[in-house]
């Protein structure tokens, strides 16, 4: 599945699709100060009183002379703001398998780079996983242009899923590089105790980071992949068993379940200004991208 | 209750197999699951692996395999008669000579017909009868019928016969009466092949033991020498446990010559010396010392007359002549022999050889072909393709296994080259044998009555002294008793009780048996009279102005034992499977296999139904 991340005719389908950033892409600059940074852009964007301490080269000659009046411009400088896309690779994104939760994840990752990469946001790709106690966390270079694109291939085909999902420790190993905050995309099927993600969104958060989640989840795994019958079922990430009996009343109190996980995810995104986006099933791929991502303002 | 086939209720462990599968399945599968927690809110019920869930499909199923193992391995149940009076009964007689043994006034098939008349007499309205009788062949007297007076008047009419059991008689009378509900047999002892009944007819067989230990005695052998020259002899065996008299008359041509009183040990067999005879004749030997079984108290043999025989002997081996010649002399001392190739014997040459006297009274052609020679009977031995009998093979060896005057030899004995040949209607073969990649049986000796006399043949080969081999002796016996039965007269037969007798007529017989009664007998296939003597004694034949006289004799070792203490056959299973008791009546075996079948076929219906039922509530998935 992975490859049609990499198809023509695909990616063409997403050349006129720009990645939804709600901050203000402007900076102060000359000034240790919160907040903006004043540029020297060539967009006038608005006058203020001249303070001291203003840099002089932001005067308005024309203005003092006209009015006598000292003013200062600020103009809107072009800022790049960094994208990183943090697949999940731990081993619920394997199952089911016939799901294929993982490509799905790894094609959305890339999706969203190649629509990064059209607004020459440096744009990267970090996937975490691994097994108990050895968080894999890796992390492709920063690049900027589309043509850059294929560059992110080797890593997303390398990464494999294993262990369990060690979100809030991605994110600290994520935050201790201490890059300006920019958008963090996280790609999971948030599976996982609720708390994990909240912890991790939080740390995001505080870093002024701009964070968006999607879900993705597998239409078997949404639906009840296991006929009525008895079962000794193993967590793939903690390894625990449990004895069940799947009858139809069980299968639907299953589906039940999933529903309330995601309903509780959404609500604590909607909480926080994250932007939420479920995929599921690979095969709906398309249509997830065309008209769920910009309903949902994650592109426009 | 009981099993037919015991063996097969090993296909019981199918109810084992299916607790394996059902344990296998209950097994759980392990199966790893991206999380947990979708499964956290169910109300999971968790139930123990290895668990056995005896549910309604675990009994259907086992309800289904344990009537189909019931079933293959025949189970039975043992009913009371069925109280309807429309049940097939068959009587089967045996009326071979035992039956026909003294017990006071009575005859043993006297005591078994008066028990069959009671029965007939006590049975309830609507019940069918049949008669059968056995001896040398089975015989339907009066088939199922209501009619309780013909079924009387069959048993009535039932006559002892003075032959032994054929042990495919039995066989073909309960074949006969198959369909019956209830078979009872009666008979002086369990009959040969009983043993090879299986246990349903078995089930529904009552044997009916008549007669009770009786002593007797038998003439078994009788050779009446060579008149003028040699003596003859007389064998008496004793067959009770207990000394026994015997008083034994021997007469020639109804005069007597000789009287001899007896003392034989239990078991025990006396020889008796007679003669010479002063001439040839007819020699009857008699017990005349009453006894249970009076058929083989009597015996006749033929001594030949004085008159030289004049025989021929055509042979291209030297040796073989020879042989030949010492046979004919051994049969008659005083016979004159002319033996040449048949390039020699010429009917001039063999006129002149006999001194004018005629044509010989028989001609031995060995391995040749000799239709110019007229005889009054001829041998023909190891006949060559192109002469009398049509070759279909030659083979390089055979072996002889019985006669069909005499019975199974006591070994089978290994010939030399033999041919195959097509023999015509008229002959009847005198002895059997088998030979390597042949089907079927080989006919190694006939003997018959054409149009140009008697004549018999005989397919094997005799070269290399095989007629006096001492490890032959049969072969030898077989030649003397061909040569005697074809210079033997024509109008006087010596056979024994049950075989054939055949005698050209070309027009209607009448024979008187020996207890009187008269029998027409209309010639058939080239206008011969075929008839059974089933009597021991003398018939005598009226074919218009020509009379001939046939004397049956008749002994059987085991049919003359008439010790009821035998137990010869008491060892047998069938003794453990048959009803013993003829007073009371046993129960009928009702096999359940057609019930069980559809016990299991229900079971197996009623599964399908729960399984529909539970398809359409879960869905596809459950089935």
């Amino acid at each position: 599945m992975l490859a049609r991340a990499f198809e023509p005719a695909f990616l063409q389908r997403l050349d006129n699709l720009v990645l939804g950033i709600k901050r203000a892409r402007t900076v102060r600059l000359g000034r240790r100060a919160l907040g903006r940074v004043q540029g020297s852009g060539i967009e006038l964007e608005n006058f203020k009183d001249y303070c001291e301490g203003d840099d002089l080269r932001f005067l308005d000659w024309n203005a003092m002379a006209r009015l006598d009046t000292l003013y200062t411009k600020s103009y809107r400088v072009e800022r790049e703001t960094e994208v990183s896309i943090l697949i999940d690779a731990s081993a619920s994104m394997g199952l089911p398998v016939r799901d294929d939760k993982f490509g799905l994840a790894r094609v959305l990752g890339a999706t969203l780079a190649y629509v990064a990469l059209g607004e020459n946001d440096p744009v990267r790709l970090i996937s975490f996983g691994g097994p108990r106690g050895q968080l894999a966390y890796r992390a492709t270079e920063f690049l900027r242009r589309r043509e850059s694109y294929a560059s992110f291939k080797p890593m997303l085909t390398e990464i494999k899923c294993a262990g369990p999902t060690e979100m809030p420790h991605a994110v600290e190993q994520f935050l201790n590089q201490r890059r300006p905050p920019g958008v963090a995309i996280v790609i999971s099927d948030f599976l996982v105790p609720s708390s994990l993600y909240k912890t991790a969104f939080s740390h995001l958060l505080a870093a002024r980071y701009e964070v968006k989640a999607i879900q993705v989840l597998g239409s078997r795994e949404a639906a009840g992949s296991l006929g009525p019958g008895a079962y000794r079922l193993r967590d793939c990430e903690t390894g625990e068993l449990r004895e069940v009996t799947i009858t139809p009343t069980v299968a639907e109190a299953c589906r039940r379940r999933l529903d309330n996980l995601r309903e509780e995810l959404q609500l604590h995104c909607a909480g926080h200004g994250i932007t939420y986006a479920a995929a599921v099933g690979a095969q709906n791929l398309d249509d997830f991208i065309v008209r769920e991502l910009p309903r949902l303002g994650l592109v426009r | 209750m009981g099993f037919l086939n015991p063996l097969l209720l090993i296909s019981a462990l199918s109810v084992g197999v299916l607790i394996l599968i059902y344990l296998s399945a209950r097994s759980r599968s392990t199966v790893e699951v991206s999380s947990l927690l979708l499964f956290e809110e169910a109300q999971i019920a968790v139930s123990k692996a290895r668990f056995l869930k005896l549910d309604l499909l675990f009994w259907l199923e086992t309800s289904a395999l344990a009537a189909l193992s019931l079933g293959l391995a025949g189970l039975y149940l043992k009913m009371a008669p069925a109280p309807t009076g429309h049940r097939r009964h068959a009587l089967v007689f045996d009326v071979a000579a035992g039956m026909g043994a003294h017990e006071g006034s009575r005859t043993r098939l006297d005591e078994a017909k008066a028990q069959a008349l009671g029965m007939v007499g006590s049975a309830p309205p609507g019940e069918r009868f049949a008669v059968v009788s056995f001896a040398a062949q089975a015989e339907v007297q009066r088939y199922f019928t209501a009619d309780l007076g013909a079924v009387r008047a069959a048993i009535k009419a039932l006559r002892p016969f003075d032959v032994a059991t054929a042990p495919a008689a039995l066989a073909a009378a309960l074949m006969r009466v198959r369909d019956a509900d209830r078979i009872d047999l009666f008979a002086s002892r369990l009959p040969p092949g009983a043993g090879a009944l299986d246990k349903l007819d078995s089930a529904r067989l009552h044997f009916h033991r008549i007669g009770t230990a009786q002593d007797n005695a038998a003439i078994t052998g009788l050779d009446p020498g060579i008149p003028r020259v040699s003596p003859g002899h007389c064998a008496v065996r004793n067959l009770s446990p207990h000394p026994v008299l015997a008083n034994v008359e021997i007469s020639l041509n109804g005069r007597g010559i000789d009287r001899v009183a007896m003392i034989l040990e239990p078991h025990a067999q006396g020889n008796l010396k007679f003669g010479p005879l002063p001439t040839g004749g007819v020699v009857q030997a008699l017990i005349g010392t009453p006894d249970a079984l009076l058929a083989d108290n009597l015996r006749y043999a033929y001594a030949g007359g004085s008159r030289s025989l004049k025989g021929l002997v055509i042979s291209p081996d030297p040796a073989v002549r020879e042989d030949l010649a010492r046979v004919l002399r051994a049969v008659d001392p005083g016979s004159i022999v002319v033996a040449g190739s048949a390039d020699q014997m010429t009917p001039a040459a063999v006129a002149k050889a006999l001194g004018g006297a005629g044509q010989p009274d028989i001609a031995i052609v060995h391995d040749s072909v000799a239709d110019a020679i007229s005889a009054s009977a001829k041998l023909f031995i190891f006949s060559p393709p192109g002469g009398q009998f049509p070759v279909k093979a030659t083979l390089p060896a055979s072996q002889m296994d019985d006669r069909t005057d005499l019975g199974p030899l006591t070994r089978p004995l290994l010939l030399g080259p033999t041919r195959s040949l097509s023999l015509p209607e008229w002959m009847d073969p005198v002895a059997h044998g088998t030979a390597p990649h042949q089907s079927g049986l080989l006919t190694l000796a006939a003997a018959g009555i054409s149009a140009h006399g008697p004549e018999a043949v005989i397919a094997f080969d005799i070269r290399g002294h095989r007629l006096l081999d001492p490890d032959m002796l049969d072969t030898l016996v077989l030649t003397i008793d061909l040569v005697k039965m074809l210079t033997g007269p024509r109008d006087v037969h010596v056979v024994s009780t049950g075989a054939y007798v055949t005698i050209p007529a070309g027009a209607p017989a009448r024979v008187i048996a020996p207890d009187g009664s008269v029998l027409q007998v209309a010639p058939g296939y080239g206008g011969l009279i075929r008839f059974r003597p089933l009597y021991a004694g003398r018939y005598q034949v009226s074919i218009g102005p020509r009379h001939e006289t046939i004397y049956a004799n008749y002994f059987d070792a085991a049919e003359s034992e008439l010790s009821v203490s035998s137990t010869a056959e008491s060892g047998t299973p069938l003794s453990q499977v048959i009803d013993l008791d003829s007073g009371v009546r046993a129960r009928r075996i009702q096999p359940l296999t057609a019930a069980l079948v559809m016990l299991a076929m229900a079971a197996l219906l009623v599964e399908s139904a729960v399984l529909l039922r539970r398809a359409l509530r879960g869905g596809a998935s459950l089935v």
